[in-house]
């Protein structure tokens, strides 16, 4: 309880010193919405010009472009300490984490928490609702209740992701490049339905990196579409399932860190 | 002229010094490809109509495009911006030289020198390593001596596009939030995101004369046998069109900003 407190309080005066440059702020958030709904722009040129891709309409993939979009930002918002954690290991920032007395990984979540993916909430916000109107689905609750569950799964594997990329960088601070294949790699897999990919992406998005969890698992069972319905509400705990490997690992290579004591 | 070339050189050997990054630049940009490869042929193989372009030489234009996307002007100058910040600037004032020529010069370096390292590996990749369907296969042998001076071109063109990028923070300390807006709309349009070759004839048609095409895809539809060997003339005379009118542009404002600029003492 004292920790949620404190992380709450850690938190909101991070949003507030971010809300100090208030232009810098806005141009920046409008940069993120940009870009995100620049891609989508690409997905509708494509869909355009060649029609359903593989039977899935723009409305349908709008769920998955959408869904994947808002995780993400929830992901880069709150896990923003772990995502540039390799500048805590090179400035020894981390050195005065570790000796404070409190939990570790709470400190690095509540060290900075990014308002500034606020564009792509919004623009992801707006194609996941989009989706929901055109896709055509009669939603009933419990379609609700498997979206709500893919967006909890998305957030914890993306944040898993980002946890085993920042605990990387105890043995090398120069891996942040190769692990965007993950991250924004996976991102960009994520926003079309898997069957439209090889086996092997397919398969490595369910079973290793499980991101399908993310997308495919809730939105194809919603759809009835090649998940078998009741698959769809495993989302969240292939997630959690997911987030705590990557704790594991966390906490194994926090034992062998040592600091440059500089 | 031979202090630029000097000053060119030294950013272009420093900028080689990044080799891990490159490495591991490579492997995200190929598997980028892979995704985007695999995203091409989902839709080609479920297209209504038949595309007028093959799928092989828009699979060779996205390798080509992943193996060259240092030369995109997706960032200024980080450098430059930051000296902007915190007035160190006044020392490049100080200096003997055209300030424009100078950041323009390193500009190339930095459009070229990133590139070169991640090239030229992935071309070997993305010609050799993968089954034939997935392979950047170039149009012909003349395509690819008819892409060369756009290559060219479009480095030219992009370091323009990049030093008025870095120019930007003269006017604004808000420059990386215009950056952040600027980065996807050039990617956009320099057909980075999807082929400008899909897009409605109308937007097509006006996409294909701004200066972005000319840093991408119309070097790459050279390069891939999309247009005829003989079109690379027509792109290279619109890349140094561009290039020059953007020169002219940066120098007008670099002129401007100096004359407004005030250095703080201290």
């Amino acid at each position: 309880m004292d920790t949620l407190v404190l992380y709450l309080r850690y938190i909101s005066a991070s949003m507030r010193s971010q809300m100090q440059y208030k232009l810098s702020f806005f141009l920046t958030s409008a940069g993120y919405f940009f870009s995100s709904i620049i891609d989508f722009v690409g997905i509708a040129v494509l869909i355009g010009r060649f029609g359903a891709l593989k039977g899935w309409n723009i409305g349908e993939i709008a769920l998955f472009y959408g869904l994947s979009q808002l995780s993400f930002a929830f992901t880069e918002s709150w896990m923003r300490g772990f995502n540039v954690f390799n500048r805590y290991i090179i400035d020894g920032r981390f050195d005065r984490i570790l000796l404070r007395p409190r939990g570790v990984a709470m400190q690095v979540l509540a060290a900075e928490f990014q308002l500034m993916r606020v564009g792509r909430f919004i623009q992801g916000g707006a194609i996941l609702w989009y989706g929901i109107l055109a896709s055509g689905i009669a939603w009933r609750f419990s379609d609700v209740l498997m979206l709500v569950g893919g967006l909890i799964g998305g957030v914890l594997v993306f944040s898993g992701i980002i946890l085993i990329q920042a605990t990387s960088c105890f043995w090398t601070v120069e891996s942040l490049e190769a692990f965007n294949m993950f991250t924004y790699g996976g991102l960009e897999a994520m926003h079309y339905p898997l069957d439209i990919y090889n086996g092997w992406l397919r398969r490595a998005l369910t079973f290793v990196l499980p991101l399908a969890a993310g997308g495919w698992i809730p939105i194809g069972a919603i759809l009835g579409r090649v998940v078998p319905y009741p698959a769809g509400f495993l989302s969240p705990f292939i997630g959690l399932a997911f987030l705590l490997c990557g704790y594991a690992f966390w906490l194994y290579g926090l034992r062998y860190y040592e600091s440059t004591g500089s | 002229m031979s202090t630029y070339f000097a000053l060119m050189k030294a950013r272009f050997l420093t900028l080689l010094q990044y080799r891990e990054a490159a490495l591991a630049g490579i492997m995200t940009q190929i598997a980028f490809g892979l995704i985007r490869v695999m995203i091409i042929r989902a839709f080609y193989a479920s297209a209504a109509t038949p595309p007028e372009t093959s799928l092989a030489q828009v699979v060779t234009m996205i390798w080509l495009g992943q193996a060259v996307l240092g030369i995109i002007p997706w960032n200024g100058d980080g450098e430059i911006m930051s000296m902007m910040r915190s007035g160190n600037v006044a020392y490049e004032l100080a200096r003997p030289i055209h300030l424009y020529t100078y950041w323009y010069v390193r500009a190339l370096a930095l459009r070229t020198a990133p590139t070169l390292l991640r090239a030229v590996p992935q071309f070997l990749i993305a010609l050799f390593l993968f089954p034939p369907e997935w392979r950047m296969v170039p149009g012909s042998w003349l395509s690819v001596l008819a892409w060369t001076p756009t290559l060219l071109g479009a480095i030219l063109l992009s370091a323009a596009l990049t030093t008025l990028m870095s120019i930007a923070s003269m006017w604004t300390l808000a420059a990386d939030g215009i950056l952040r807006i600027t980065t996807p709309i050039v990617t956009l349009l320099s057909g980075m995101i999807v082929p400008l070759l899909y897009y409605p004839d109308w937007a097509k048609r006006a996409l294909e004369l701004l200066p972005f095409a000319g840093v991408y895809e119309l070097p790459a539809r050279v390069f891939s046998g999309v247009l005829e060997p003989s079109a690379a003339f027509g792109v290279f005379a619109l890349q140094l069109f561009w290039t020059a009118a953007l020169v002219l542009l940066g120098r007008l404002i670099t002129a401007r900003g100096l004359g407004r600029i005030v250095v703080q003492g201290g």
